[in-house]
């Protein structure tokens, strides 16, 4: 903190640091409410706010905020219709809860001097656990003991069983972790590479011109990868409840 | 250049019509070469669809490292439960290998079939290559 005003001291993994704001314990367990607790909380408190005003009038001609709530709706609801057909519209919720909650958190990191949620692997892979447990769980509810079968595929003969199903078992097994480290990579890379670059900006000199052109047109790079990545982990989501409901791929 | 014999004097300068025609012809075929390049210059130029195509191949390199990396892990920590040193982390490297290759093509059908949607309907060729990416 002394160093005065060496504005060096922050490296580019400064941003992606944890901060306790509030200490609590409960039965042993840290669970202090962290940056990055108050940054889900904005986020949420952001969807809920903005779904809330939008609908509030709730006229047949739309107004500009109810018609971008709209957009959002008709945009998952396709994108379940198209991947899991309309017996996947009784997860409609539970895909658009997950979809606003990543894009919240991307666009929100893209907000300088605030925290991205989603850089942190931890929180990406629980949410790519908690898709793996209720596609799971629905596969097993719908189809019972035969959604196993998910791990036999048809026409193989018997004598490649024992090479074919430990294969498809850990195909099966690693979905939730290339989904989780999809994300995290994406949206830790991109933000390390703007300060990074942002960085060049300043101990250049008269030549950080060039850094300064690149970290712009990055950012605007970044705004897209942030959409792209809340966009790509719905629709993996829409694939694999589609193995769980319709049980063919 | 060796066509002095047959040349009809019709006051053109040096440039016999054999040649005209040829310099026609490559003119042409310059203009339709560089219509091909524009065109296929030209969706590349939007931001977006770039960032996507970007995507779709981070998407497709991370299910391959996942397996491999998975199969690494649950192969070692299984090798140090059983006291088995180097076979089963052997096995489950070349399982995960596979298992994500099973994914890459699972999900490169799916691009293929996003792109072709009239091929949806038609029967999917199912897993007999499974033996050939081992």
């Amino acid at each position: 903190m002394a160093t005065g005003a060496a504005e060096g001291a922050h490296g580019p993994m400064h941003q992606f640091e944890i901060n306790r704001l509030a200490e609590f314990e409960i039965f042993g367990i840290d669970a202090s409410f962290t940056n990055s607790s108050l940054f889900m909380v904005i986020g949420v408190a952001l969807i809920v706010g903005f779904l809330a005003l939008a609908t509030n009038g709730r006229s047949l001609v739309p107004t500009r905020l109810q018609s971008v709530a709209e957009l959002a709706y008709e945009f998952i609801a396709n994108m379940v219709r198209e991947n899991v057909g309309t017996a996947g519209m009784k997860y409609f919720p539970f895909v658009f809860t997950l979809f606003s909650f990543i894009l919240a958190m991307n666009m929100l990191g893209m907000i300088p001097y605030s925290f991205t949620v989603t850089s942190h692997i931890i929180v990406t892979f629980a949410l790519a656990a908690l898709v793996f447990v209720v596609v799971t769980a629905i596969g097993f509810a719908r189809h019972g003991l035969g959604y196993l079968k998910l791990f036999v595929p048809e026409g193989v003969p018997f004598w490649l069983m024992p090479l074919i199903v430990p294969i498809e078992l850990i195909s099966y097994l690693i979905r939730p972790i290339s989904l989780s480290v999809r994300l995290f990579a994406n949206m830790m890379a991109g933000h390390t590479m703007l300060k990074v670059f942002a960085g060049f900006v300043v101990s250049l000199g008269i030549f950080g011109f060039a850094p300064l052109l690149f970290t712009i047109a990055f950012t605007g790079l970044e705004f897209v990868v942030a959409f792209l990545q809340a966009f790509i982990f719905t629709v993996l989501t829409c694939i694999y409840l589609n193995d769980a409901v319709n049980m063919h791929h | 250049m060796s066509n002095n014999g047959t040349d009809h004097g019709s006051g053109r300068g040096e440039i016999s019509p054999e040649d005209r025609e040829a310099l026609k012809r490559r003119a042409a075929g310059l203009g339709q070469r560089l219509e091909q390049v524009k065109a296929r210059r030209a969706p590349q130029l939007d931001n977006a669809a770039r960032g996507a195509a970007l995507g779709q191949a981070f998407k497709i390199a991370i299910e391959l490292v996942v397996g491999v990396l998975f199969g690494g892990v649950v192969g070692w920590f299984l090798d140090s439960y059983f006291g088995s040193r180097p076979w089963l982390l052997v096995l489950f490297l070349v399982l995960g290998f596979a298992a994500g290759l099973n994914n890459v093509v699972r999900s490169a059908r799916r691009m293929q079939e996003a792109s072709e949607p009239l091929q949806r309907s038609a029967s999917p060729v199912t897993e007999p290559d499974e033996e050939d990416d081992r």
